[in-house]
């Protein structure tokens, strides 16, 4: 009989971690989680990059103003990077156990529902990360495409002597290259974001028949609205609009 | 007794590609059977015991299938047909799809439910029982019979009885794992959780039988879920996927408050 | 051999018996019962339920289905709902009034203490399903919902949309799954049961076939119980499951339990008329729709050819509405589908061969709108056009009756325990409660009494005071048990022949129909007595079974049960033929008013048929037990 109570001791911290690491459901919500935290900074971003409209006094003084955070910056930074890295990993970790779920496919294999988007989430993630990593390299750590870049230096009014981190976007994104690679980018991020926004929704249960519709539309929104606010400054600087 | 029409001209004919294996042990493959005289009336099950007496007839084993109401409810059939888990009709099992649905000379390759924790019986046959394993460490209330309070002591909203009676509709046949491209149970798992907890007979063990029954889904080696909605798109019951968006915020606040097990 | 049928109803009156029995029943103290091991063969509504229950009062429980899963047994198909006499509608309803209809609609062919019983229970369902969580309808202020049924002038029936016996079924299933996890039933799936093992008299055992390897193995307990419901697949076509045979009951007949009232078999009103040769099965079609549908044939045969929406109303014969007045759409069961045939019979049935009648739900979307007809009975009407490619909504549906539920099964006593000591029978299986005919909403609610109510107080008097010894499953019995099921399972491969196991079937099922359906004579039975030893001949020579015994094999199984029905078929002739009256789903051609209906005779008959198996060869002998009316006394049923 079950109603002979084994007290068992509360299971403590530990075991909360371990059940989240461990279940599906558990690293679903991490994905969901960490991809809250970086859909948050792709906004944060986004916004930053489209004060290149307002022209280089305004662009450099937020990215000096950035530079000054010194140890939030960092922390920011560090946070991102483990929110990137636990994405990742629960996301293979899934990946690679629905993989085993069925070792054996269907001959006629067919999709009933899933949108283009969701489709592709394991094609857009990884190209994605390489986007970023690239992007790193080309405008924070200047490895890649940054020819130059050193020699880029503004003066702004009451600091002096700053990186001039707006000329370089100017002078990057006038490559029509760069800027191809940039836009089929930001489009791939965006239809990671159609299905990620509204799937961040559906994992963490914040979803139901009366709110689907609009978690739906809301996600594609947001997605569209990242894509257009990314591609906007590159697409301006090719177009002249932004010199 | 053999006026069911086969070799005569009128009908559809058609060509069934059938997935045949002996037993889990053996390898199988897909056998083409060509279909005569078809009739339109006929359910796809009865086409399949035509095909299986003309089999017979000709000393060959016939198809083994699951099937047993033949009225949609048992949950006992299955069959991926043309890559649809119950064919090509929304919200119909394989025992009520009707040959109608096809043209004369189409090809139909049919399939079993494939996925790790259902292995092969025979032929179309698979082993669903993880469904039952799932079912036994949480899929009940816990309570006695007799000694039970009158049933009108506890009023439910109608709006949460329909809401838990959506969810009770699940049949068990596995066509959202044979649809899911993780070979996931969770709208299985979803709709048993759902229809417990919008109910206050389920709320004593709400937080303890999530956590046990998605525990043993994935103990069971059924994927996870990636929201792609293919479930819902299969399921003969029509069962929501808000009933994973309900599980999910059940087990995920049953395990961070600490639930024990 | 002679049997001495006892029924054990206990003395007093008839709402004090179950209560004084229940109190007289020997009882097993809790530190014992986990001594005793209980074989539970079936796991629908009133297997799982017993199953479930005897594993709580601590039982070790092994239970068998030749599903996979509890989850599949055709209780899942009953749609429309629960009887049970709450009173919930304040509009009469009474224990007293529910066992009087249900006396009065088996046409007092069942005993009054049985069906007393089951009233009484009837309410403890209600309560012991919504504790499981069962999500029965409501209404806006959080009570059950109640509807009218068939056969009753008040509103008892409890409901789950047109799902019922899936969310019973599921909930008994859910009680089983539990003792399942705790460890205290162990089931077994897609094994079947091929026959009972006596030891010393009593039934101690079962052989069982595991249906994926093929294995044969016996099983040893205290006491076994069969819950594996009807026989309706004699007929071939029924609205039964595929796999709903007669092998355990007819297994368990022929080491000696009585066959009870054979011939009694409910023909269901509503079903949707067969469209050719090729079926396979017939879909009912909720009785509930005759709530609101009203059903009638053209009043002249020459209108049968046209569209129905062109024949004017005048020229409709709403035949139930005409003939019984005061019930109307609702009259019971057997009436509606015996009016059905007679309305074919006299050339105004309509479709595919004029078997078929119209149920019309027009008025009911003119006075309710579209919307509400779609929100009662929307899913029926989708099922119905998913059949027959015809939209209800615009064209009446055509229904005809179909054969749906067996009321006889194995004799059992009030302890539901058969003349064979430790062998008990319960839910459709059993013969006990519905008498000739069964009234609506009331098959859930006796397999669940018999499973949650009955059995868990009845077990208890047999094992306590049986006095058997323990056993291990390798006594002689067992092993000869084993030998025979084995030597039948090779003789099936052995024959090879031309014919499938499915086309027998068939044949006999057209002849069970034909000659044993809905309404029989003598003539017509005779002539199955003699064809039906025929057909069992050629079955047992020119039989085409393929594959080996030790695999999955669907013909093999197939095989053993058609090889039952060919053999219960001709015992279900042989009582319809002894019983010369007209009663429930037994209907006599030859005993009939002037007005066509069923013409009992009470000083005849007056009793329960229990037949004994004498040997293959010899004819069964026929015990009676009389049936005593100390409460209602037996008068024409009307309903008009």
């Amino acid at each position: 009989m079950d109603g002979d109570v084994i007290k068992v001791p509360a299971p403590g911290v530990s075991k909360v971690i371990d059940r989240l690491l461990a279940s599906t459901i558990g690293q679903k919500a991490i994905m969901a989680v960490t991809g809250f935290a970086l859909v948050g900074f792709v906004f944060v971003h986004m916004a930053g990059h489209l004060q290149m409209f307002q022209g280089p006094e305004a662009y450099n003084k937020y990215a000096h103003m950035l530079q000054g955070m010194g140890g939030i910056k960092w922390g920011l930074r560090g946070l991102l990077l483990v929110g990137v890295f636990a994405h990742m990993w629960a996301g293979v970790r899934l990946m690679m156990r629905n993989m085993s779920a069925r070792p054996d496919n269907y001959a006629v294999n067919k999709w009933l529902a899933a949108s283009a988007s969701a489709k592709t989430m394991r094609v857009t993630g990884p190209i994605v990360l390489f986007f970023i990593v690239y992007h790193l390299l080309h405008f924070t750590l200047l490895k890649v495409s940054s020819q130059g870049f050193e020699d880029m230096v503004y003066q702004l009014n009451g600091v002096g002597d700053v990186p001039d981190v707006y000329q370089r976007m100017v002078v990057s994104y006038q490559n029509p290259v760069l800027t191809a690679i940039y836009v089929l980018s930001v489009t791939l991020l965006g239809t990671h974001l159609a299905h990620g926004i509204q799937s961040m929704f559906q994992t963490l249960g914040l979803n139901n028949n009366t709110y689907r519709p609009a978690v739906q539309v809301a996600s594609r929104a947001l997605a569209l609205i990242a894509v257009l606010g990314f591609v906007a400054v590159p697409l301006a600087i090719l177009a002249g609009v932004i010199k | 007794m053999s006026g069911h029409g086969h070799g005569s001209g009128s009908g559809l004919n058609l060509t069934l590609k059938i997935w045949r294996q002996k037993n889990a042990g053996t390898p199988g493959g897909l056998v083409s059977y060509q279909a005569h005289g078809i009739s339109p009336d006929m359910s796809f099950l009865e086409m399949l015991d035509i095909v299986n007496e003309q089999l017979a007839e000709r000393g060959e084993e016939p198809v083994a299938f699951d099937h047993d109401c033949r009225e949609g409810i048992c949950g006992m059939c299955s069959l991926v047909i043309n890559g649809n888990p119950h064919g090509p009709d929304s919200a119909t099992t394989t025992c009520q799809l009707h040959m109608r649905r096809f043209k004369d000379g189409d090809v139909i390759t049919i399939e079993p439910w494939r996925a790790k924790p259902f292995p092969v019986i025979r032929d179309l046959v698979v082993d669903r029982s993880a469904f039952d394993r799932i079912q036994a460490k949480g899929g009940f209330v816990s309570v006695n019979t007799g000694g039970t309070p009158d049933a009108n002591a506890t009023p439910i909203a109608k709006h949460e009885a329909d809401l838990s009676m959506d969810a009770a509709q699940c049949i068990g046949c596995g066509a959202c794992v044979a649809a899911c491209k993780n070979a996931s149970a969770m709208l299985f798992v979803g709709a048993k959780v759902s229809q417990y907890l919008h109910l206050p007979q389920g709320q004593p063990e709400r937080y303890r039988r999530v956590l046990a029954m998605v525990a043993q889904h994935d103990a069971e080696g059924f994927g996870g879920c990636t929201n792609y909605q293919e479930c819902e798109a299969a399921c003969p019951k029509e069962i929501s996927v808000r009933v994973i968006a309900e599980m999910n915020r059940d087990f995920l606040r049953a395990t961070l408050i600490g639930t024990e097990l | 051999m002679s049997i001495n049928l006892d029924s054990k109803i206990p003395s007093g009156p008839l709402a004090q018996k179950w209560e004084k029995h229940k109190f007289e029943c020997k009882l097993v103290n809790p530190a014992n019962k986990r001594k005793y091991t209980v074989i539970v063969v079936g796991t629908g509504l009133a297997g799982a339920s017993a199953a479930a229950s005897l594993a709580e009062l601590g039982y070790n429980v092994q239970a068998f289905a030749f599903q996979d899963s509890a989850r599949r047994a055709h209780s899942i198909a009953a749609q429309g709902g629960i009887n049970a006499a709450k009173n919930y509608q304040n509009d009469g309803d009474s224990v007293y009034r529910l066992f009087y209809d249900t006396i009065k609609g088996g046409d007092y062919r069942a005993r009054e203490g049985n069906v007393h019983r089951l009233a009484e229970v009837s309410t403890s369902i209600i309560d012991q399903c919504v504790a499981q969580g069962v999500p029965f309808a409501r209404e806006y202020g959080g009570t059950l919902s109640n509807r009218s049924f068939g056969g009753a002038q008040v509103s008892r029936t409890f409901y789950a949309r047109g799902q019922t016996g899936q969310q019973l079924l599921l909930g008994a299933y859910s009680a089983l799954s539990r003792q399942v996890g705790l460890g205290t039933v162990q089931f077994h799936g897609r094994s079947e049961m091929l026959d009972l093992v006596l030891v010393n008299g009593h039934a101690r055992g079962i052989v069982t076939r595991d249906l994926v390897s093929g294995k044969i193995e016996t099983w040893a307990a205290d006491a076994v119980c069969l819950a594996t419901g009807g026989y309706g697949n004699v007929f071939f076509l029924s609205t039964n499951a595929q796999g709903c045979n007669v092998t355990a009951t007819w297994r368990a007949h022929k080491r000696g339990a009585l066959f009870g009232n054979p011939c009694y078999t409910q023909i269901h009103p509503t079903c949707i008329p067969r469209s050719g040769d090729h079926q396979s099965k017939l879909t009912l079609m909720s009785e509930s729709l005759r709530n609101d549908g009203r059903v009638w044939v053209p009043k002249k045969a020459e209108d049968t050819g046209k569209n129905p929406v062109d024949i004017a109303e005048d020229d409709r014969d709403y035949y139930l509405e005409r003939i019984y007045p005061a019930f109307g759409n609702l009259v019971p069961r057997d009436i509606a589908s015996r009016a059905a045939k007679r309305m074919c019979d006299e050339g105004r049935g309509v479709g595919p061969g004029g078997l078929g009648v119209y149920l019309d739900f027009g008025a009911a979307v003119k006075r309710l709108g579209k919307a509400t007809v779609a929100e009662r009975y929307g899913n029926l009407f989708d099922m119905y056009q998913r059949i027959t490619d015809e939209n209800p909504y615009e064209v009446p549906m055509r229904i005809y009756p179909a054969v749906h539920y067996a009321m006889g099964g194995l004799w059992v006593d009030y302890n539901l325990m058969s003349n064979v000591p430790g062998l008990h029978v319960l839910g459709e299986a059993n013969f006990s409660d519905h008498g000739a005919n069964r009234l609506g909403a009331s098959a859930l609610m006796q397999g669940l009494a018999d499973g949650y109510f009955v059995i868990p107080y009845t077990i208890g008097q047999y094992l306590a005071t049986s006095g058997q010894k323990k056993l291990t499953g390798d006594e002689p019995e067992f092993k000869q048990a084993v030998v025979e099921t084995k030597a039948r399972i090779d003789k099936f491969l052995a024959i090879g022949g031309k014919r499938s196991p499915t086309s027998f079937h068939k044949e006999l099922g057209l002849l069970m129909w034909e000659n044993c359906g809905m309404a029989r004579n003598r003539e017509g039975l005779l002539h199955n007595l003699e064809r039906i030893p025929q057909i069992r001949e050629e079955f047992w020579n020119n039989l085409n079974v393929l594959g080996d015994g030790d695999s999955y094999n669907v013909g093999l199984e197939k095989a053993g049960r058609v090889a039952d029905f060919l053999e219960f078929s001709e015992l279900m002739c042989r009582d319809a033929l002894h019983r010369e009256e007209s009663c429930g789903g037994h209907f006599r051609e030859e005993y009939q008013t002037e007005a066509g209906e069923a013409e009992r005779n009470d000083e005849d008959f007056t009793y329960v048929a229990a037949w004994n198996y004498t040997g293959d060869l010899s004819a069964p002998e026929l015990i009676k037990e009389p049936l005593i009316f100390e409460e209602v006394h037996p008068t024409t049923r009307s309903y008009k």
